[in-house]
């Protein structure tokens, strides 16, 4: 048998359920058609504007593969500037090591086991 | 375009909003519940309207294609929402940021008349929300906004038993979490403080 309490629940929930009609949504802005079409507007002018001219467009790859070459003749010409100021400091280290009769263990600390 | 052919469209798509724009915000009203956002995605309903005008094959009716848009955009901005809520939930527990979670559980408060009636529609609402999406969809589209059977069918891209089934499984989940709020309710009432 069933308790008070589970009619009530039971009539509270068809109660709920039949509130599906009552629940009107609020009015739509009367505007809404005016608003729809600045809209429309402003985002065909923004596309508009974001395309840019023939000109750009072509130069485009041009400039990113002179980015690219540029990016390569830096790094070259890093490396190879570090291998000559290394190569100076070996013939400057060696020079010290024939004037001053340094040994080997000497040199070798000199150039911190740089070309050894 | 020329501009006989331009001013012919603008006639056409002002009929068009004219016509549907109701519908169109009450369907979105109903899945996001939010005023604004409901504005904000039927304009965007709209706006694929007006882009997608030429592309509309017409093998299926023009307004079954709009509503489908609406249901497919609400729907997409509640997953972006959620999306937000649980990234928010996950930086609120790693101490990011503030908690934004919003917890939508109808108020134990029951004032008599309106208040009585805006309180029922709050909770069923909730418990809308709370049914899987494709059962949410059917049971919005026809309960709320009264749409047949055939056209629910005609909007998710299925048939109509389909619909029936997602109807009659969608209308017993709402009443078993009904019957679990308003029990829960009544224990809390009764038990001795």
């Amino acid at each position: 048998m069933k308790k008070p309490s589970d009619h009530r629940i039971q009539d509270q929930v068809n109660k709920t359920l039949d509130s599906f009609n009552s629940d009107v949504p609020p009015t739509m802005d009367p505007w809404f058609y005016e608003r729809l079409t600045n809209r429309i507007k402003q985002e065909s002018s923004g596309a508009d504007s974001a395309q840019e001219p023939w000109f750009i467009q072509a130069l485009k790859p041009g400039m990113m593969a002179g980015l690219v070459v540029l990016n390569i003749l830096i790094m070259f010409w890093t490396f190879s500037s570090a291998e000559i100021v290394s190569s100076a400091r070996m013939t400057n280290i060696e020079n010290l090591s024939t004037q001053y009769g340094l040994n080997y263990s000497d040199t070798y600390l000199l150039s911190d086991g740089e070309n050894q | 375009m020329s501009s006989n052919n331009r001013i012919k469209a603008e006639n056409e798509f002002r009929d068009i909003v004219s016509i549907h724009q109701e519908r169109v915000y009450s369907t979105c009203y109903r899945f996001l519940r939010s005023r604004e956002d409901a504005q904000d995605i039927s304009q965007e309903v709209f706006i694929q309207v007006y882009k997608s005008m030429d592309d509309f094959r017409g093998d299926a009716q023009l307004s079954t294609w709009i509503y489908r848009i609406a249901v497919t955009k609400s729907l997409d901005y509640l997953r972006r929402q959620n999306r937000k809520r649980r990234l928010g939930s996950v930086k609120a527990l790693l101490g990011i940021g503030s908690d934004e979670h919003e917890i939508d559980v109808p108020s134990d408060s029951t004032p008599e008349g309106d208040l009585m009636q805006a309180e029922q529609s709050r909770m069923l609402a909730w418990a809308v929300a709370k049914l899987p999406e494709n059962q949410r969809v059917a049971i919005t589209l026809n309960n709320y906004e009264d749409y047949s059977n055939q056209e629910v069918a005609d909007i998710m891209q299925t048939s109509v038993s389909a619909v029936e089934g997602l109807l009659h499984r969608g209308r017993k989940n709402l009443k078993r979490h009904l019957t679990e709020y308003f029990s829960t309710r009544v224990n809390y009432m009764n038990s001795p403080r």
